[in-house]
């Protein structure tokens, strides 16, 4: 029974665990959050208590794995997620899961929101430069 | 009424009539007009009117088709389409520029030279010559016309100008609105705009492109005049009337009556005001003057008989009383207090904007704004209204008052900065010039307004707010937009303008990158580019070893703020001179 407990926690705990950022910033933001915030006038997961990282302006890094990121700039209510892996297609479908996982909310909210996605030149050199909108956002 | 004998009498001479009137239009005896051809008029060197000059220069006629000298057309410029017949559609299309000085088939009608008209020919011949060629005519028939129109304009068959391929011209999203608007902009700045009709009756105050300055301002708060009246009609008004009376109070000052300072005589003048370049609201010192009197009333109590005047030793009996009535420790007499009564007056200030109202509302909020015209629905459900705070430096006075004790404020009661809100600026900013603009900026350029989903097509488009776009970066190049430009379309590509992005390739063999931020800052080019945090760095193997992660996670933390980052882009790249260190300027054709 306590191997079985002792195993459910570490898979719980691993969940997101992966690489991405300095030593310190290698997890998601996924610490289930239940408070609520509203961002353009769509009520979210308080993501923020959970964030990974934040720089000088406020800016927040609260989901970091290997596949991609997402972060809030507060400065324009914008949601970024930037896509590392690849094919650019499928990782981004994944991303946009774990947004509406992460934000709680359904797809529809979520086209009310700033969001824009993108891939840095060095993961997805076709694709980088470009700013994708949601792809269930039509 | 005549007497005919019977029906067959009736019958030959109904045919005699017609065989009479057959004849006269059809007389074969009537001579035929002969082609009336002349040679060209000497002394002039062109054919006399109304003669049509024929192909070779030198012969004129009564009609082109009687001409005898005909060439093969060619286009006579480059805009304009050769004589030609193409089959769309079933129906063979002959289309060209003036196709008749040219070599034609004579069986064609003529239509007047020069005139885009197009004629169908419902019974075809089996086959037409045209600028020289023969073409066989589809069961659909013939359509002709002399115009430069591919497929004389039809749509279906690509219904454009020259060449045959279709519509050549680009049209940007709205851009017929855009030009309407430019022409009423551009107008408004000419000395004496024809097409604008100023200072319409009430009655008249449509909104039209001749009068886009009615004023739908409201005005009813202001000196008593409600909307539909226009009592100054040399500006519908929107200036102040002088000597008018100035409107209610926007806050009173008390419960009662007494203590409110407006009274019948408050009135306006005008001061005029202009703007500067920097859009500081400048003009003349506005001033104010409050000339009150003040009333007051006492009752005197009378003193004792024989009483002690003030500071004076009275009896410790008090056998003699002191006039105050105030008996000091001291044995003098005390004082009376003075009995200072304040007094509060003020001076309210109130400003007009003109036509703000009415460019609100016929650009963003109102039912048929513009704004709504060009964005979707959900995007004009609300507006926010964003005043315009214009702060004012204001200083008080008294003069002729004799009284060093008068405490005069600025501000209000609260003694903050005076303030003046000017309602819809901000929105107008906001919405008009923001939110509009990127909406209608082309796919790819600068920031797109999201207005749905879908993919912002170009290889190298210039990045978007906040970090990457042109007007970001602008400062930090020396305002130079062709530097910032280049900033922009690679720290677009190289982050996509991801704060965050951190490529920390050369701990894998991957690549030689331990690049951060907004322009892929590469920490791991240099062992002094973060001093103490690599042991080690293989150009060749593409490797770096960490010796101090906590050295270099500093690194990265400081690299994450975009200022910071874009600041290193600026020393790296010479001010935006040399892009040659980033490996997306080559995608992007950027040195």
């Amino acid at each position: 029974m306590i191997i079985i407990v002792g195993v459910a926690f570490w898979l719980i705990r691993g969940r997101g665990k992966e690489t991405g950022l300095p030593s310190q910033t290698q997890t998601t933001g996924g610490t289930q959050p239940t408070a609520k915030i509203k961002i353009s006038g769509v009520e979210v997961n308080d993501f923020q208590k959970g964030g990974v990282s934040k720089n000088n302006q406020g800016d927040s890094l609260f989901v970091n794995t290997s596949d991609y990121q997402i972060a809030y700039i507060p400065k324009d209510n914008l949601f970024m997620i930037s896509i590392l892996g690849s094919p650019f297609t499928e990782v981004q479908k994944r991303a946009e899961t774990n947004f509406l996982r992460e934000l709680g909310i359904e797809k529809e909210k979520a086209c009310q929101l700033k969001v824009s996605i993108t891939t840095p030149y060095f993961a997805n050199p076709a694709e980088s430069g470009k700013t994708y909108k949601l792809s269930f956002c039509q | 009424m005549l007497n005919l004998p019977n029906k067959l009498s009736v019958w030959y001479f109904v045919s005699g009539i017609l065989l009479a009137f057959t004849l006269l239009l059809f007389n074969p005896f009537t001579p035929t007009v002969k082609a009336a051809c002349y040679p060209i008029n000497p002394q002039t060197g062109v054919c006399d009117e109304p003669l049509a000059t024929c192909s070779n220069d030198t012969t004129c006629c009564n009609d082109y088709d009687e001409c005898t000298e005909r060439k093969a057309c060619s286009s006579d410029a480059p805009h304009e389409r050769v004589p030609s017949c193409d089959v769309c559609g079933g129906v063979l299309f002959c289309s060209g520029n003036n196709y008749r000085l040219c070599t034609t088939d004579s069986t064609f009608p003529n239509p007047q030279l020069g005139i885009n008209r197009a004629t169908y020919v419902a019974n075809p011949p089996a086959s037409v010559t045209f600028n020289g060629v023969d073409y066989s005519v589809p069961s659909g028939g013939l359509y002709y016309c002399d115009s430069n129109l591919y497929g004389c304009g039809n749509p279906a068959c690509g219904g454009g100008a020259v060449g045959g391929e279709g519509e050549s011209r680009l049209w940007f999203p709205h851009i017929r609105l855009i030009a309407a608007l430019s022409t009423i902009a551009q107008s408004l700045f000419n000395p004496k705009p024809s097409t604008l009709v100023k200072n319409t009756a009430p009655s008249n105050r449509e909104p039209s492109l001749k009068n886009p300055t009615v004023v739908t301002t409201r005005i009813e708060e202001h000196q008593g005049d409600d909307g539909t009246t226009v009592v100054n009609t040399s500006d519908n008004n929107s200036s102040l009337i002088v000597g008018r009376e100035a409107p209610a109070p926007l806050y009173t000052f008390g419960n009662t009556s007494d203590d409110n300072p407006y009274n019948d005589s408050a009135q306006c003048r005008v001061d005029p005001t202009f703007t500067n370049p920097g859009d500081d609201l400048v003009g003349p010192k506005i001033t104010g003057s409050l000339y009150y009197t003040q009333k007051y009333e006492y009752t005197a109590q009378s003193k004792p008989a024989g009483c002690i005047a003030d500071e004076s030793p009275y009896p410790a009996d008090r056998s003699r009383l002191c006039c105050s009535g105030i008996y000091q420790s001291n044995f003098l007499c005390g004082k009376l207090e003075d009995v200072r009564i304040p007094t509060k007056g003020k001076i309210a200030l109130f400003v007009k904007n003109p036509l703000v109202e009415y460019i609100y509302n016929s650009l963003v909020a109102g039912s048929d704004s513009l704004f709504k015209r060009f964005m979707p629905a959900d995007k004009t459900q609300k507006f926010e209204e964003i005043g315009t705070p214009v702060t004012f430096d204001a200083a008080a006075s008294s003069a002729n008052h004799g009284d060093s004790q008068t405490e005069l404020a600025v501000g209000g009661d609260t003694g903050a900065t005076p303030t003046l809100y000017v309602p819809h600026l901000g929105s107008l900013k906001k919405y008009w010039l923001d939110d509009l603009q990127k909406a209608l900026r082309p796919q790819g350029v600068g920031a797109q307004e999201s207005i749905g989903g879908g993919e912002v097509v170009s290889s190298c488009p210039v990045g978007s707010p906040p970090y990457c776009s042109v007007e970001n970066l602008l400062s930090y190049f020396d305002n130079d937009v062709t530097k910032a430009t280049k900033a922009s379309i690679i720290c677009q590509k190289e982050s996509g303008g991801f704060p965050f992005a951190l490529n920390d390739g050369c701990l894998t063999g991957k690549s030689f990158d331990y690049s951060v931020g907004l322009f892929q800052y590469n920490l791991a080019s240099s062992l002094n580019r973060c001093p103490g945090a690599f042991k080690s760095i293989d150009v060749a193997k593409k490797s770096c070893i960490v010796a101090d992660q906590k050295k270099l996670d500093a690194c990265v933390q400081r690299l994450f703020d975009p200022e910071e980052n874009i600041k290193k882009a600026v020393a790296l790249s010479g001010g935006g001179e040399n892009w040659t260190d980033w490996a997306a300027a080559p995608a992007c054709g950027i040195k």
